[in-house]
């Protein structure tokens, strides 16, 4: 089977692997929306008390769609493979990757991107509503390349997203029991990429020394690309860095891999 | 009445040896207590964002300072211990029953068969980072807002901590207790669990027809805001009376529609 064919097919398998939970996507969406609206009420509260136009340099308007639209990307880049990896490992699952000519990484980044097509299009839905409320209320200013530099750099944020966990994933290969492991990991992630709260609430010398870290990269810059937060220098700057970052992991992601691969010793299968 | 005391107290005392083999077990693999300290404390750094965003903007909810909104905050990390020590594992684990068919060998015991799926398992790591945290934010709310140390005031405390242990158990119950009916369950404990973190605040940064939906439908507002409210003067005994007799209303219902799922039980898997 020719490499064209081989990837078309995992792609494809991706792709049918998320259509066969569609129910629980659409509930989880419902799920997402939750957290998203207790943080309007209490951002609202907030404003309200403070009566101050903006606060952590975000106007009122501004909070609740950084909020909105960070809720929608970090479901978007969410990974779900972090246990399927550990167990390959763990129960030699990955075994038959080895011996085969498909290389374990390729398959686990096409099957995840085929995962990821059908959200990526009902997220582009969904923005595509946001956008015109926003813009309709004048809380957006809707310039045509910063649609196109957020839809880049939201490839962006899933490739580096993607790296970053497959490195950690290497981990599996020394500890035997990670699940714990993967749940601390994803939840600090997240909040240091702005899934939470916009960075700015840590303060500014926390600001600063997160840009010297891949996590900005995956939630808060694509989102303040898209808000309008991030000027037209720093966009085209704050893109070079995310495809540095991307680089730099995917050269990890080999190094660490390669260097773990010779302790796995194969067990079951 | 004698007969009742005798029941209490078996139960009672099997809930002890319950604890007592829980821990026993979870000493056997000290490895994973420690991680589930760990995994609770992330959770617990991701809530305490929140208290950041409180003082960092100087928040007054209805003329309550940060300080004093502490002591919701703090009541609901209590709450969310009290759940994931007492009651998560077991009722992410009564959907399992159901679908492997475990839950006949419960039905053969001779205890009640809700008190055996829903209490066998009590975890003493996950609750320990939220119960201790969310004390000290719960004594620095109190000392803060001059609320007097009475016996009165500790005394109507425990008891509105009591209503919403009451509380969390029949409303986080219900997901587990819809899987008789439907197999797959998980995104419905993943929505209660979001919803759950609304209870984060004061029940005062709602508009009015959620806070109503969340007092009287759905009792969700009563687990973490009387508790403060009762500290601050804001409730009276009578509302307290009242929480408590609606709790116990409440776990009535969830009783006989347990009794009710456990009728259309068929044993499919066994």
């Amino acid at each position: 089977m020719n490499r064209r064919r081989l990837y078309k097919a995992i792609f494809s398998m991706g792709i049918q692997h998320s259509m066969e939970y569609r129910f629980h996507f659409f509930l989880s969406l419902l799920g997402a929306a939750f957290p998203i609206l207790v943080q309007y009420f209490i951002w609202t509260a907030v404003y309200r008390y403070s009566g101050q136009a903006a606060l952590f340099s975000y106007s009122y308007g501004q909070i609740i769609l950084y909020t909105i639209l960070a809720g929608l990307v970090s479901k978007l880049i969410a990974t779900q493979f972090e246990q399927q990896i550990a167990d390959d490992i763990k129960n030699g699952g990955l075994n038959k990757y080895l011996i085969k000519p498909v290389s374990y990484f390729g398959y686990r980044l096409v099957s995840f991107l085929g995962q990821k097509v059908i959200y990526y299009g009902i997220t582009a839905l969904l923005l595509i509503g946001i956008i015109w409320i926003s813009s309709a209320r004048q809380l957006l200013d809707v310039q045509a390349v910063r649609l196109t530099l957020f839809a880049f750099t939201l490839w962006g944020a899933l490739l580096l997203n993607f790296l970053i966990v497959y490195c950690i994933c290497a981990i599996a290969f020394y500890l035997h029991e990670i699940s714990y492991f993967f749940v601390i990991t994803s939840l600090l992630i997240n909040i240091l990429s702005g899934g939470m709260f916009p960075l700015e609430i840590f303060g500014e010398s926390v600001v600063k020394a997160l840009q010297f870290t891949p996590f900005p990269y995956t939630i808060y810059f694509p989102v303040n690309v898209l808000s309008g937060k991030t000027e037209m220098a720093a966009m085209y700057q704050g893109l070079l860095v995310q495809g540095g970052w991307i680089l730099l992991f995917f050269w990890i992601s080999r190094l660490t891999w390669r260097a773990s691969m010779k302790k796995y010793s194969a067990v079951g299968g | 009445m004698f007969h009742t005391m005798r029941i209490a107290r078996k139960y009672m005392t099997l809930y002890g040896i319950f604890i007592k083999n829980c821990l026993i077990a979870q000493m056997e693999f000290r490895g994973n207590f420690i991680m589930s300290l760990l995994v609770e404390s992330v959770y617990l750094l991701a809530k305490l964002l929140y208290v950041l965003v409180v003082f960092r903007t100087d928040l007054h909810v209805n003329g309550i300072p940060p300080e004093g909104l502490l002591l919701f905050i703090g009541m609901h990390t209590v709450a969310t211990g009290m759940y994931v020590g007492l009651f998560f594992t077991n009722f992410m684990k009564i959907p399992e029953y159901i679908k492997d068919g475990s839950l006949d060998l419960m039905l053969t015991k001779p205890v009640s068969l809700q008190f055996m799926a829903s209490l066998r398992y009590v975890d003493l790591a996950l609750p320990i980072p939220d119960i201790v945290v969310g004390f000290v934010m719960i004594s620095i709310g109190w000392n803060a807002m001059d609320i007097p140390l009475t016996f009165l005031h500790f005394a109507g405390f425990v008891l509105l901590l009591v209503v919403s242990i009451v509380i969390t158990y029949c409303l986080m119950i219900i997901p587990a207790l819809l899987s008789f009916w439907f197999v797959q369950t998980g995104s419905l404990f993943e929505m209660a669990h979001s919803v759950w973190d609304a209870n984060n605040f004061p029940m005062a940064i709602y508009p009015a027809w959620i806070r109503r939906i969340g007092t009287f439908v759905v009792p969700l507002f009563l687990i973490t805001n009387f508790g403060p409210m009762f500290l601050l003067g804001q409730l009276s005994w009578l509302y307290a009376a009242m929480a408590l007799i609606g709790s116990l209303l409440l776990f009535v219902a969830i009783r006989l529609l347990w009794k009710q799922a456990v009728k259309g039980y068929s044993s499919a898997s066994s």
